[in-house]
């Protein structure tokens, strides 16, 4: 990040929570976090890309339209990013997208979405997905602060191993982003519990106090646990583990087959090949979901579903319970893991975090306190905010723009898995233990296993099993040009060296002959090159010019539509004494006139097109207004405080069709 | 005491208490971690990673009690921590193990 330094200083910097169904932006600013509203105000993003035969649409303008477009409406980039298409968890899901996903028939198996649009096939990595969700997020950010935002902290499941780790970060590079750094989900949480309480001590407490907390973070697809000790200033995680594979969304599966099975059983007929069927059903299921959270039974009710059939179902939260009590389970364990390898006792837990949305299930709350005999779980975060709000303030520390309670502050964080290279024999001879602080950076000297050797593979990989097949295979280099001699001669230093973000550098030296050759470890696995980062960057840019013109036709859209609504609106209010006939079916006429132009004009007219016919519309409103208005009085002060794209005439558009000014003619009426 | 020794990273004495190791490594820690250097070129960030990482290893082998002892052992400091009468947690075992070298 060479530049990051220049135009980092006074310049903001954002923290993104890149979720795998919802992301959430956060910028420090003014002394404090803002967490911030997109331009739905919406606080968090769906994480959805989708493509229109016109248009590419970003966040709640795609998962709005999921239903009627499910097989070029994208989501779920994160649970493909990193990983190969073979890898057991893509085959299975795979099952479950509408979308069509593919290899991309290279030796790396890299998987590629594939979706329509204006007729052609069109392919992209699912770091290209995530970079759109991320240049969304960046468009949010900047709207609020009214300047370019190019500094961003991003975050990701602490579990999430190497490629996953550098993948995200080709797609923040992709979204033109300058990624300050990576950071763990749970340890982003953790700022946020940590400055909340703080804020809330400072009266009664003063002085160093220890206190060790564990945060529970199940969202819509990912599963973390982390063990923090927090002292002052300083955030240690001390163990994680997890499942990056678990969240809301298996629930609402599960839910989904569950009324599949139902409406299979009572109407005798299959939807699973209906596309649209099965979204709407699942969309209906992840409400039901949400809802059981505070209802004890909910309806889930889709009308003509499939072959004309309704579907109906009354659902308990029993029965959702229990659709669901393996999931449930297996989140418990990853706790007792991550408890052990801190090397606490249950006791010494101060708090219980919960974060994420899935963490509202009572369920998962009553498993979760009972495995702790009881306790009382902190649920004073915002579940949804506090990793994009723990994001922003690691922003703000790293680019230095935070107060000095920031600038104060630390985090260490750690690798999750442990890292080494393949012996002979296919044994796992690790460097980095799991949970070592990073960065950090660790040597072994090796040597050849057969006479005259000249060269050595150095094949890397991650996790915690014995024999490297059952490991995560990172990728090889190959050092050469070793002097041949007899076994067991050379010194071979391996160097492994983990930078804050968790991403992984491996370097390999001769000791004899000082030669550290092609070191640069090429990741095989996921990891796409720096030529191809460099394509999708042109590729975004390229989009963005045409998206800024489907933003601007859209904004102009809505605009009209939201104009005729409130004049049709305004029609029924007024009084019709007050208004000449005349005026009327002029207003009338147009409005029908209108009408049928946007029927046939709204998905290729230009923004200018648009805009000239909101112009027209208005003129005919404004003459009838200001026949009514003979004193400058309600409809204006009504205007004022509507929301900025609920006013029907915008300042400026005080001019008629006659290039008359309608001010002097109110002040002049007649 | 060799001046690459853990306890001179740290800027210790060799009989410091777990709470000295703690309130040392904290504040190294936030002198050296690199998220703290401000002006980021390649030579300041390289020392920063560098120092941040011995104050770290230094932190793990002396926070821990069993690899403290075992990297004392290394160090051959037994005698002198057993010639210390006051030491707290970490001189009781050099005591004893005192005790079986006289």
């Amino acid at each position: 990040m060479p530049d990051g330094a220049d135009d980092g200083k006074k310049s903001y910097s954002m923290g993104i929570d890149l979720g795998t169904t919802y992301s959430c932006v956060g910028i420090f600013k003014d002394g404090e976090v803002q967490i911030i509203a997109n331009d739905q105000g919406n606080r968090t993003t769906p994480s959805y890309v989708a493509w229109t035969d016109k248009e590419r649409l970003l966040g709640d303008a795609a998962k709005n339209q999921v239903a009627s477009n499910p097989t070029n409406t994208v989501f779920d980039a994160k649970r493909l990013i990193g990983r190969t298409f073979q890898d057991p968890i893509v085959q299975a899901d795979l099952k479950l997208w509408p979308f069509r996903v593919v290899s991309d028939g290279s030796p790396d198996d890299k998987p590629l979405i594939e979706v329509m649009y204006q007729d052609v096939a069109k392919k992209f990595h699912p770091e290209e997905i995530s970079s759109m969700i991320l240049t969304k997020m960046k468009l949010t950010a900047e709207a609020f602060v009214g300047q370019r935002v190019r500094n961003a902290v991003i975050t990701v499941p602490a579990y999430f191993n190497d490629s996953q780790r550098q993948a995200t970060k080709d797609a923040g590079e992709i979204a033109g982003l300058n990624v300050l750094r990576i950071v763990n989900e749970p340890t982003a949480a953790a700022i946020a519990y940590g400055l909340d309480t703080k804020s809330k001590e400072k009266k009664t407490k003063s002085g160093e106090k220890e206190t060790n907390i564990l945060v529970f973070d199940m969202g819509g697809g990912t599963f973390d646990v982390s063990i923090l000790t927090i002292t002052d200033t300083v955030f240690e995680v001390k163990a994680t583990a997890g499942d990056p594979h678990l969240g809301g969304e298996d629930f609402d599966n599960r839910m989904l087959s569950y009324c599949i099975s139902e409406f299979r059983r009572k109407h005798k007929s299959d939807p699973t090949r209906n596309q649209r069927a099965i979204r709407r059903l699942r969309t209906q299921c992840e409400r039901a979901k949400r809802q059981l959270s505070t209802q004890t039974s909910v309806t889930i009710e889709v009308d003509s579903l499939h072959e004309g059939q309704d579907f109906n179902l009354r659902l308990s939260r029993a029965k959702f319970e229990e659709l669901c009590m393996d999931y449930f389970k297996k989140a418990m364990e990853p706790v007792s893991q991550c408890l052990g390898d801190s090397g606490l006792p249950k006791s010494q837990i101060s708090d219980v975090v919960l974060v994420g949305g899935s963490t509202r299930i009572p369920k998962v709350q009553e498993l979760i306190s009972s495995f702790f005999n009881g306790k009382q779980l902190c649920k004073e975060i915002n579940p949804d905010e506090a990793v994009a709000y723990g994001a922003a303030v690691q922003a703000a520390i790293v680019s230095g723009t935070g107060t000095e309670e920031v600038e104060n502050m630390l985090l260490l964080d750690v690798a999750p898995l442990s890292l080494g290279i393949e012996m002979a024999g296919g044994m796992m001879q690790k460097l980095i233990e799991r949970n070592s602080t990073i960065p950090t950076n660790k040597s072994q000297d090796f040597t050849t296993a057969e006479d005259y050797q000249d060269y050595v593979e150095i094949k890397v990989y991650e996790g915690e099993r014995a024999m490297v097949k059952d490991n995560n295979y990172l990728g090889k280099f190959v050092l050469t040009g070793i002097p041949k001699t007899l076994r067991g001669v050379p010194k071979i230093k391996v160097t492994f060296n983990v930078d804050s973000n968790g991403i992984l550098e491996v370097t390999a030296e001769d000791m004899k002959t000082h030669r550290k050759g092609e070191i640069q470890i090429t990741n095989e696995k996921g990891r796409l090159s720096q030529r191809d980062i460099e394509r999708m960057l042109q590729d975004a840019e390229a989009h963005k010019e045409e998206d800024d013109l489907a933003r601007g036709e859209m904004m102009a859209r809505e605009s009209i539509t939201v104009y005729m609504r409130r004049t049709r609106k305004a029609l029924e209010d007024i009084d019709s004494e007050k208004i000449l006939k005349r005026d009327r079916e002029r207003l009338e006429k147009k409005m029908e006139e209108v009408d049928l132009w946007l029927d046939e004009h709204s998905n290729k007219a230009t923004k200018e097109e648009f805009e000239a016919k909101q112009r027209e519309l208005e003129s005919a409103m404004n003459t009838i207004m200001l026949k009514i208005n003979r004193s400058e009085s309600d409809f204006w002060e009504q205007q004022a405080i509507l929301p900025e794209n609920e006013k029907t005439i915008e300042q400026g558009g005080y001019f008629l069709d006659s290039g008359l000014d309608i001010r002097d003619l109110i002040e002049d009426p007649d | 005491m060799d001046e690459g020794s853990h306890y001179a990273v740290l800027g210790l004495a060799v009989d410091a208490s777990p709470e000295e190791v703690r309130k040392a490594h904290k504040k190294l820690a936030l002198k050296w971690h690199p998220d703290k250097v401000l002006a980021p070129d390649e030579i300041a960030l390289r020392v920063a990673t560098q120092q941040f990482q011995l104050v770290q290893a230094a932190y793990e082998v002396l926070s821990d009690e069993r690899q403290r002892r075992r990297y004392d052992e290394t160090l051959g400091l037994e005698r002198r921590k057993a010639a210390k009468s006051d030491g707290g947690a970490a001189a009781s075992w050099a005591q004893s193990d005192a005790v079986c070298l006289k």
